[in-house]
C-alpha cells in the first residue's frame, strides 16, 4: 500500500496551493515536498523566493535575512556540492520544501529548479538542486528576577 | 521573542523515466545525500535488471562499469540460501536506495521489487526485496 497521509494545512503562494501532510493523525509533523519540477511553484529569484517564503512562515520567518541565507552558501559549501553556486545567480527557483514540525518547534524550507550544467556531486550527474534551510528555536533559560 | 538558529542542508534530484527522486542531505557541509523509496507503488521505475543498471549508470558515469549487471548476476547466484533474490533477475525494478557520500566517496544504489509469489525467506513471508550495491572510491 502506498503511505498514508493525513492533512495538516494549505498554504497558498502565488495562487497556487500546497497542502502540508502528516503521516499520523497527532500531526507532529506537517510537510510538504517537491514531487516533479514539471507542477512546481516558480517564486522569482532566490533572494525573492526565500522573502516570499518567510511570510508563510509566521513568527519564524520574522528572523529571516534572505541576503544573510544566500550569502551562506560559500567557497567551502561549493566546494562540496558544487551545483549550489545556481542559488547565486539569478535564475528562477522554485519552492521545494515546506516543514512544520510540531513538536520541536522548527521550521524547513527549500527552494531548488532542475539543472543542467554544473550538475555533478562527485561522479554522480544529478538533474536538480534544492538548498534548504532548517530554522530550530533557542530557548533561553530564565535568569530570575 | 523566540530567537531560530539556522542550519543549511540540499538534496540532489535524480528524474528516472519521468519519475524525480529526492536524496536529502540534512548538513550541506558534511553531504551525504540520501534517498530511501517509501514504497514500491511511488519508486522510480527501471525496467529489467539490464536496462536498470544502464539507467544507473546514466547517473553515475565511471563509478558504474559497463560489467556490473553480470556481477550482480554473478553474486546473486552464489546466494542459495537466499534463493527468493533470483526474482532480481528475471523481474521489472524499481530504485529503492540511492546514497551520495562524496567525503567518503561510498556511493550505493539499490534495486527491487514488491512480492506476491515465492517469497519465502525460512519460514518467514516476505513482501518485497531489493539488492544493495555499494561502490567505494580510490584516491
Amino acid at each position: 500500500m502506498a503511505p498514508i497521509n493525513i492533512v495538516c494545512r494549505s498554504i497558498e503562494f502565488g495562487g497556487k496551493v500546497i497542502t502540508l501532510t502528516a503521516r499520523t493523525v497527532q500531526r507532529y509533523i506537517c510537510e510538504w515536498h517537491l514531487v516533479s519540477f514539471i507542477n512546481a511553484i516558480f517564486l522569482g529569484t532566490p533572494r525573492e523566493a526565500i522573502k516570499t517564503i518567510a511570510t508563510k512562515m509566521d513568527q519564524a520567518g520574522e528572523g529571516i535575512d534572505a541576503d544573510k541565507i544566500i550569502d551562506s552558501i560559500d567557497q567551502p559549501m561549493l566546494r562540496t556540492v558544487p551545483p549550489l553556486q545556481v542559488f547565486t545567480t539569478q535564475r528562477q527557483v522554485a519552492i521545494t520544501d515546506f516543514v512544520v514540525n510540531n513538536v520541536s518547534g522548527s521550521r524547513r524550507f527549500g527552494i531548488g529548479l532542475q539543472i543542467s550544467e554544473n550538475n555533478r556531486i562527485g561522479p554522480v550527474t544529478i538533474d536538480g538542486v534544492a538548498f534548504q534551510v532548517t530554522l530550530t528555536p533557542q530557548h533561553k533559560e530564565e535568569t530570575g528576577p | 521573542m523566540t530567537t531560530y538558529e539556522k542550519s543549511f542542508g540540499a538534496t540532489a534530484y535524480l528524474t528516472f523515466n519521468d519519475t524525480q527522486i529526492a536524496l536529502t542531505a540534512a548538513d550541506v557541509k558534511k553531504p551525504k545525500f540520501i534517498y530511501r523509496a517509501d514504497s514500491f507503488y511511488t519508486a522510480a521505475s527501471l525496467g529489467k535488471l539490464d536496462k536498470a543498471i544502464s539507467s544507473i549508470a546514466g547517473k553515475m558515469g565511471e563509478v558504474i562499469g559497463s560489467g556490473t549487471a553480470n556481477e550482480i548476476s554473478t553474486e546473486i547466484n552464489k546466494l542459495t540460501e537466499i534463493p527468493v533474490l533470483g526474482q532480481v533477475l528475471t523481474s521489472e525494478l524499481v530504485v529503492t536506495d540511492f546514497v551520495i557520500n562524496t567525503p567518503e566517496k561510498v556511493y550505493e544504489f539499490g534495486l527491487g521489487l514488491r512480492l506476491t509469489e515465492n517469497n519465502k525467506l525460512g519460514p518467514v513471508t516476505l513482501d518485497g526485496i531489493s539488492i544493495l550495491v555499494k561502490v567505494t572510491g580510490t584516491d
